[in-house]
């Protein structure tokens, strides 16, 4: 798309595909390059004037098409019942699909877990009594020092990584 | 197989507080499978209520704030909180004071189930 007065051919108008830059109204200059008036050409030009106003027609169309669309129409909200039969029609229907579907599709259904199962009897477990102070102290030294030991873990470099066979 | 889908949604109800169903609808509002407690109102089960929704939703979307996934209405004594997973509708109907929060992340937890159930309803 060029500025005004550019020499610029506008391309995007060339395209077949309307946007919002796009004319309505054909350039008449253009898209007549020839006069009515010539003998001969009646036939043609009066086809181009049809064409013309078809587009024309499909763009106000389409205009109207979207702004429909995007009205917000708060009165379209109700009123989409389904007639009885059909409701319980629809709703059998689902049923039979969904048996189908998981049936044939023969995978133990393993839904998410809601919760781990980590025993059967928790009672046992929380009426157990608690870890001893001396055992917690225990615990907390070891893992700092397993923590100091892996940092100082070192890679010692003993022989050459690649080793050449066969080369002189 | 079904009731498998029922079993685990009865589970999954069980653990929020107050929660009383989860419904799975088409856009229309026509159930795919439901789970209910005594407790849930009668009113808010029934198709007319629930297709409301999708409507709703879809002149939501106009708005210029993007899709819309979920609305949640608050009612003295409920709550129904229905979250948009096209072509189905999830509907949660809970007590007024349960954790709206927890019921919209319950959606993760029928991730499963909503894509096996997904291709069964018609879309129009």
């Amino acid at each position: 798309m060029g500025c005004c007065f550019s020499s610029d051919e506008e391309k995007d108008y060339l395209n077949s595909e309307a946007n919002e830059t796009s004319r309505l109204l054909g350039d008449p200059v253009s898209n007549n390059p020839t006069p009515q008036t010539q003998i001969g050409d009646g036939y043609n030009s009066t086809a181009q004037q049809q064409s013309q106003k078809g587009d024309e027609q499909s763009a106000l169309e389409r205009i109207l098409h979207n702004t429909a669309r995007n009205v917000i129409d708060v009165g379209a909200i109700d009123g989409q019942t389904v007639e009885n039969q059909e409701y319980h029609d629809r709703s059998q229907q689902y049923n039979g699909r969904l048996n189908v579907k998981l049936g044939s599709s023969g995978r133990g259904r393993n839904y998410r877990n809601l919760l781990p199962n980590c025993t059967a009897n928790p009672q046992v477990t929380l009426s157990q009594p608690p870890v001893s102070f001396g055992d917690v102290q225990m615990v907390i030294s070891v893992a700092d020092r397993l923590g100091k030991a892996v940092k100082e873990v070192k890679v010692e470099h003993k022989e050459d990584l690649v080793v050449p066979f066969g080369v002189p | 197989m079904a009731e498998e889908i029922k079993a685990y949604l009865s589970k999954l109800m069980k653990t929020v507080t107050g929660l009383y169903a989860i419904l799975v609808t088409d856009r229309d509002g026509v159930p795919v499978v439901k789970v209910s407690s005594e407790q849930a109102p009668e009113l808010a089960l029934r198709q007319d209520f629930l297709c409301t929704f999708s409507g709703g939703t879809e002149q939501a979307n106009k708005m210029g704030f993007k899709k819309n996934d979920s609305v949640v209405c608050m009612y003295q004594n409920y709550q129904v909180v229905q979250v948009n997973c096209r072509p189905l509708t999830v509907t949660y109907i809970a007590e007024s004071d349960t954790n709206t929060g927890l019921l919209l992340s319950l959606k993760d937890d029928m991730k499963d189930i909503l894509n096996d159930i997904s291709s069964v309803v018609i879309t129009s």
